[in-house]
C-alpha cells in the first residue's frame, strides 16, 4: 500500500512542477500559435514501445506552421518522424526548445519521404514545419516511452565494513597484547634485577 | 379607353410570353439534378482522397516508430546512446562526494540483504526524482533568462512592441517566482523523504550490525544532498 501511494503521489509531485514550469517555445510574435500534439497511452503491453504517442495529419495551406509536445520525461527515450507522401513536398523542419529563432535539430523532406531524430529532453519541445510548395500533406509522429530505470552510481563504500564505537583496537587486538605482555615482560625484568641488587 | 386598351395588350402579351416559356422536361430536370451530384460526388471523392492520403502518411510514420523500436535490444539501451535534446540541456548529476560516502554492513550481507535493499531502492527513487527535480529547474532558469534577453533584445526595435514586451515581461519574471516557491516546497517534500529513506537504512543496520549508523554517516549524507539540491539563487 505503501508502495502503491509511493508510485502515485510522486509522479504527481513532478507533474504539478512540470505543469508550472512547461512552456510553448517563447516568441513575440501574435501569428505564432502552436498546436499542441497532446499525448496519449500507447501499446500498455509491450514492453518496447510502451508509452505515450501523438499522430496527427496536417494538410499544410500556410508557408510555415508550429506545432509542440509537452509532458515528456527526461528519463525517457523520444522519437520523432514527419512524413510525407506526396511527390511535390518540399519541406523544412525545425525543432525547437527556448524560442523559434535557435532551432537544435534541422531536417528536410524532399518529395515522397519521410525524416526522423530521436533525443532526451525535459518538458517540451517545438517542431516549426516551413512548406516550400503548398498544399503539402504530411504525417507527424511524437512518441515518448516509459521512463527507464537508469542506473545510479551507488552511495556506499563497497568493500568497507563497519565496526562499532574501539573499531582500531578490534582490528589491532593481537599488536595491543603483544605490546602489552612486552611491557608486563620488561617490568617484571626490571623488578626483578633491582632485588638482585638489593 | 386607350387604357383599357394597354392593359388587355399587356395582359395578351404575357399570356403569349408565358406560354412560349416552356417547362423543363423530365430529362432537363434529371441533368440539372446530375450536375449538381456529379460536383458532390467530386468532392466526396477529393475527401477521400485526402483522407487516404492522410492514412498513408499517418500509417507511414508508425511503421517509421516500429522499424525504429524493432532495431533496438531493450529500451534502456536505447536511452543511454541517445542524446540531449540541445548541447547545454541539463542531465542528473547522481554524483555523491568522497566524504559523503556511506559504509554498511549490511551491503552485501545476505542476513541484512532483503531489508537493505528495499530500503536502498527507497532512497534511490528519491534520487531520481531530486536529479529530475534539479533539472527541471535549471531548464526553467535557462528558458526564461533566455526569453528575457530576446524580449529585451527584440523590443527595442519598436515603440509599441517595447510598451508590450514590459508588461509581458513582468508576468514572465512573475511566473518565474511562482515556479521557484514550488520548487521550494517540492524540495522540502523531498527531503523529508530521503531521511525517511536514510531512516529505513539505519533500521536496517541497527538490527544486523552498527546501533548508530545515521548518527554515524548517513546525517552527514543527507546534509551533503540538503545543499546539492538546495536553489541558491
Amino acid at each position: 500500500m505503501k508502495k502503491t501511494l509511493r508510485l502515485i503521489l510522486f509522479p504527481c509531485l513532478i507533474f504539478s512542477l512540470v505543469h508550472s514550469a512547461s512552456a510553448q517555445p517563447f516568441t513575440l510574435e501574435e501569428g505564432v500559435d502552436p498546436q499542441e500534439l497532446k499525448l496519449e497511452a500507447y501499446k500498455k503491453d509491450d514492453p518496447k514501445a510502451k508509452g505515450r504517442i501523438n499522430t496527427t495529419a496536417i494538410t499544410q495551406e500556410k508557408d510555415t506552421m508550429y506545432f509542440w509536445a509537452q509532458g515528456i520525461s527526461m528519463y525517457s527515450p523520444t522519437f520523432f518522424s514527419i512524413t510525407a507522401s506526396d511527390p511535390a513536398a518540399d519541406l523544412k523542419i525545425n525543432l525547437c526548445k527556448e524560442n523559434w529563432k535557435t532551432p537544435h535539430k534541422t531536417g528536410e523532406i524532399k518529395g515522397k519521404g519521410k525524416w526522423n531524430t530521436n533525443f532526451k529532453t525535459e518538458g517540451d519541445f517545438g517542431i516549426m514545419v516551413i512548406a516550400k510548395k503548398k498544399p503539402v500533406k504530411y504525417a507527424l509522429l511524437v512518441w515518448t516511452g516509459d521512463e527507464v530505470k537508469i542506473d545510479i552510481p551507488s552511495p556506499f563504500k563497497s568493500g568497507t565494513s563497519v565496526s562499532g564505537g574501539g573499531g582500531w583496537f578490534k582490528k589491532n587486538m593481537v599488536l595491543v597484547l603483544v605490546i602489552i605482555a612486552a611491557l608486563a615482560a620488561i617490568g617484571f625484568l626490571l623488578f626483578k634485577l633491582k632485588k638482585a641488587k638489593k | 379607353m386607350k387604357k383599357i386598351f394597354y392593359i388587355h395588350f399587356a395582359q395578351l402579351f404575357l399570356i403569349s410570353v408565358y406560354a412560349q416559356v416552356e417547362p423543363p422536361t423530365e430529362a432537363e430536370r434529371n441533368d440539372g439534378a446530375l450536375e449538381g451530384s456529379n460536383d458532390y460526388n467530386d468532392a466526396r471523392q477529393d475527401q477521400r482522397d485526402g483522407e487516404a492520403e492522410d492514412r498513408e502518411n499517418i500509417d507511414d510514420a508508425l511503421g517509421d516508430l516500429n522499424n525504429y523500436l524493432s532495431t533496438l535490444r531493450d529500451i534502456a539501451d536505447a536511452y543511454r546512446g541517445m542524446q540531449n535534446f540541445s548541447p547545454g540541456e541539463c542531465a542528473p548529476d547522481f554524483a555523491t562526494g568522497g566524504a559523503a560516502m556511506m559504509p554498511s554492513t549490511c551491503d552485501g550481507n545476505s542476513n541484512c540483504s532483503q531489508c537493505f535493499e528495499s530500503a536502498v531502492n527507497e532512497l534511490n527513487f528519491v534520487r531520481r526524482i531530486l536529479g529530475r527535480l534539479s533539472c527541471i529547474y535549471n531548464n526553467t532558469k535557462r528558458f526564461t533568462q533566455s526569453a528575457i534577453a530576446f524580449g529585451d533584445n527584440v523590443s527595442g526595435i519598436h515603440g509599441v512592441t517595447g510598451l508590450s514586451w514590459q508588461n509581458a515581461r513582468g508576468g514572465i519574471v512573475q511566473e518565474y517566482d511562482n515556479f521557484k516557491q514550488t520548487y521550494d516546497r517540492k524540495y522540502t517534500d523531498l527531503m523529508g523523504s530521503l531521511q525517511r529513506a536514510l531512516m529505513a537504512i539505519d533500521g536496517c543496520e541497527r538490527r544486523y550490525g552498527l546501533t548508530d549508523w545515521y548518527q554515524r554517516f548517513g546525517f552527514i549524507y543527507f546534509e551533503f544532498m540538503k545543499d546539492k539540491y538546495k536553489r541558491t539563487d
